[in-house]
């Protein structure tokens, strides 16, 4: 798993690209969450990438998530493909987080 | 942990020791310089004193020749003197005898002297005239030369002075019947004025002889102490003084020179003949002995004085510095030896003994004391750097001797964790004892000791058999300890009472209570009739269970009915329900199953486990479930497992099939 973040003045994006399972969801657990340090009013997570998620990278967005309610910082999702679409729907998580198809639209909610 | 003493392998070096190498280099280094300026020195002190030698060695034999010139000379003078007290006098026989007699004694260098008139110019009866005074053996000798035997006139020391009417030095001669020696000769003409008009005529020639047995002894003995070989040659080459009496008067130098072929020899002959004085290599000839040839012109004969000298002699004192010095040299070499030895020693010892006591460590002592840590150079540093290898791994060996207690304290801790969780899962038979109408099987094998799967199966009332089976996010300890709430929580909700939608709830509300560490879990829960085979389930964000007809044919049981437990305040949860042929078999599993993977980073998935399932018709609960991990096994091959594996497998079994209807 590899995590590109990139930030412009209020948006920190985040590209998520490979597996997120149990070895890389503690790290992708620790990027967002020193991301969230930085106090940025919304963060994208791009799943664009994103192959594929096990129930312990569940846990860390779970987590961050948590975490940026606390923070007021919106997060949302995009770009997710249908294998983790379906993770995200079946475990109900889609219910929990803020989910879109495209990055533009995740750029263009209004926070 | 470390391999005891006799296993280790020693290090040695092999080769030559820094101490012998830094020894040898030393004397290679020093070797080559001496030699060179051992050679160099004797190079330049050879030419310089070849020159000195050259100017001294032509100096002596200058010196000596000049002494004997003057020995010449006083013979000269006497014979001059002779012819004046002649040629102004008046002499009858008897004071001419005398007179001659005088001279001959008188002068030391004299042999022997003569007064030879021309015929009938004494006496003017007498033809011939010529009283000879020699120094003989038995003292002085008088003999009238003027024999049938002894014919003057013809001789060389009267015919070239009387020619010439001028003194003359004759060449070197064995004077037979005369002074019965070998000699030279000085002539000078006796002059009488015939008339005032008419000029001088020649009235005799007066003679004084050199004994050159004399000549021969008295060069030899002038040279006896400077360089004991000395010789004189006549302006023919003629040997007219030597040691080596073979030579005199028999041999030219030239004719020597000729025949010796040797080339140095050769070129000194030429040069004697030619030259007026001169130093050259005399090839090893006459003395037999390596030497230089020193030769000078005596003035008034034309003759060289020629003398050798010894080049071992020459050079004695050069040879002798140089051999001094390349004592010193040498002896300089071993000091230098012996110094550059001890202080390789100095280092090398110490390096020795460091790896002396690195084999220590190496053997597992840690508490002995590493050498020289407190010297102040390069051997310091590294000894230091041992001592705090040492004391690094004493500590690291004291933290890893604590870790791996700690670390067997937990294993055995989660060992018993193990057992109780174990224990914490119904035991099924695949019969169940009596019940003919249902077969289970479960397996759960937890990646670690401890997982966060968990089935459950039990009796609701005597035709309702409710299973369960869920996964906690994450693994290991955590997981082990949420499951064991969950599956409590489970137990206690589910009820024939209740309906499974809202027990779900119940369980949801109470995972979320005090829930910090955003735990999770995903559970399918289904209640069986075993009369009429209506299977009514819940699943909350757990993978859809299979359902296998009696035929073999395997699909999903649907998608899920809710979401996963622990996240969401008011998730909403809804049962479903479908009819179960008899004989069919609802197998329920974990994402170990689905998600375990090979080598090549590939998943399970659901399309194997369906393959994997749908072989055989009509088969077992167990055969299933062994059939599931077997392909599993095939697989995943050496992969290790990455998540806890986890199935429940139950099959319907009607006693009567009327009952269904």
């Amino acid at each position: 798993m590899e995590i590109n973040l990139t930030r412009d003045t209020k948006t920190m994006i985040a590209r998520i690209s490979g597996r997120v399972d149990t070895i890389a969801a503690s790290a992708f657990q620790r990027t967002l969450e020193e991301a969230l340090d930085c106090r940025p009013d919304r963060i994208i997570v791009n799943m664009e990438d994103m192959a594929y998620i096990s129930s312990a990278g569940l846990r860390s967005v779970l987590i961050v998530c948590r975490k940026a309610q606390a923070c007021r910082t919106t997060l949302v999702c995009c770009c997710m493909n249908q294998i983790v679409r379906k993770i995200f729907d079946v475990s109900g998580f889609s219910r929990l987080v803020k989910i879109v198809d495209t990055l533009d639209e995740a750029e263009s909610i209004v926070i | 942990m470390f391999r005891n003493g006799s296993d280790m392998k020693s290090p040695k070096y092999f080769g030559f020791g820094i101490t012998i190498k830094l020894a040898l280099w030393t004397l290679l280094g020093t070797g080559l310089i001496l030699a060179a300026t051992l050679k160099y020195s004797d190079f330049f002190s050879s030419a310089i004193i070849i020159s000195l030698v050259e100017k001294g060695a032509i100096n002596i034999v200058k010196s000596a020749a000049l002494q004997f010139d003057d020995r010449l000379q006083s013979v000269e003078t006497s014979t001059e003197n002779l012819a004046y007290a002649i040629e102004f006098g008046k002499w009858n026989e008897v004071s001419l005898l005398d007179l001659l007699e005088s001279v001959v004694k008188e002068n030391d260098d004299i042999y022997g002297a003569t007064i030879a008139f021309e015929p009938y110019s004494f006496n003017s009866e007498i033809r011939s005239f010529a009283p000879y005074y020699c120094k003989a053996a038995d003292g002085m000798k008088l003999v009238q030369l003027g024999t049938p035997d002894y014919d003057y006139f013809n001789k060389d020391w009267y015919t070239i002075p009387k020619k010439t009417g001028k003194p003359h030095w004759s060449s070197p001669y064995f004077d037979e019947g005369g002074g019965d020696i070998r000699m030279v000769t000085y002539s000078r003409p006796l002059f009488r004025r015939k008339s005032p008009s008419r000029g001088m005529e020649i009235k005799g020639i007066v003679t004084a002889d050199l004994s050159l047995e004399r000549l021969s002894f008295d060069i030899t003995e002038m040279f006896r102490n400077v360089t004991g070989y000395a010789f004189m040659v006549s302006n023919e080459g003629t040997f007219v003084a030597s040691p080596d009496a073979g030579l005199l008067f028999r041999d030219t130098i030239q004719g020597l020179a000729a025949r010796s072929g040797n080339s140095s020899f050769e070129k000194l002959a030429a040069a004697i003949n030619t030259e007026a004085s001169g130093f050259l290599d005399a090839g090893g000839i006459l003395s037999g002995i390596d030497s230089y040839c020193a030769f000078f012109t005596i003035p008034s004969t034309g003759w060289k004085l020629c003398a050798l000298f010894s080049k071992s002699e020459l050079f004695m004192a050069s040879d002798d510095l140089q051999d001094k010095l390349t004592i010193i040299a040498v002896l300089g070499m071993i000091l230098l030896i012996a110094v550059s030895y001890l202080v390789a020693l100095s280092f090398t010892g110490p390096l020795m003994s460091l790896v002396k006591a690195t084999e220590r460590i190496g053997e597992g002592d840690l508490d002995s004391q590493v050498p020289w840590t407190t010297r102040r150079d390069e051997i310091g540093a590294l000894a230091s750097a041992f001592d705090i290898m040492q004391k690094s791994l004493k500590d690291y060996i004291e933290k890893l001797t604590r870790a791996t207690m700690e670390k067997e304290r937990i294993e055995s801790e989660l060992s018993i964790a193990a057992d109780i969780q174990r224990s914490m899962l119904p035991a099924i038979s695949p019969t169940l004892g009596e019940r003919k109408d249902l077969e289970v099987c479960a397996l759960m094998q937890p990646a670690r000791e401890v997982g966060g799967d968990f089935y459950d199966f039990f009796f609701m009332d005597q035709d309702s058999v409710c299973i369960a089976i869920g996964d906690v996010s994450g693994k290991g300890v955590p997981a082990a300890l949420f499951m064991s709430v969950t599956k409590y929580l489970v137990e206690a909700t589910v009820s024939s009472e209740q309906k499974l939608d809202i027990a779900l709830q119940q369980v949801n509300s109470l995972l979320l209570k005090n829930n910090e560490s955003c735990m999770f879990v995903t559970i399918f829960v289904g209640i069986l009739n075993l009369k009429t085979g209506l299977f009514t389930y819940a699943n909350c964000g757990h993978n859809p269970p299979l359902a296998l007809s009696p035929a073999g044919i395997a699909k999903p049981l649907g998608e899920a009915t809710g979401p996963i437990l622990g996240v969401l305040e008011k998730p909403q949860v809804w049962t479903d329900s479908c009819q179960l042929e008899p004989g069919a078999i609802i197998l329920t599993f974990t994402d170990g199953v689905t998600e375990a993977f090979n080598s090549r980073d590939e998943l399970f998935g659901d399309d194997r486990l369906i393959q994997a399932v749908s072989l055989t018709p009509d088969a077992s609960v167990s055969g299933v479930v062994s059939q599931v991990m077997k392909s599993l096994k095939v697989f995943c091959g050496d992969c290790p497992q990455t998540d806890d594996i986890t199935m429940l497998a139950v099959k319907f079994k009607p006693k009567q099939k009327a009952q269904l209807t």
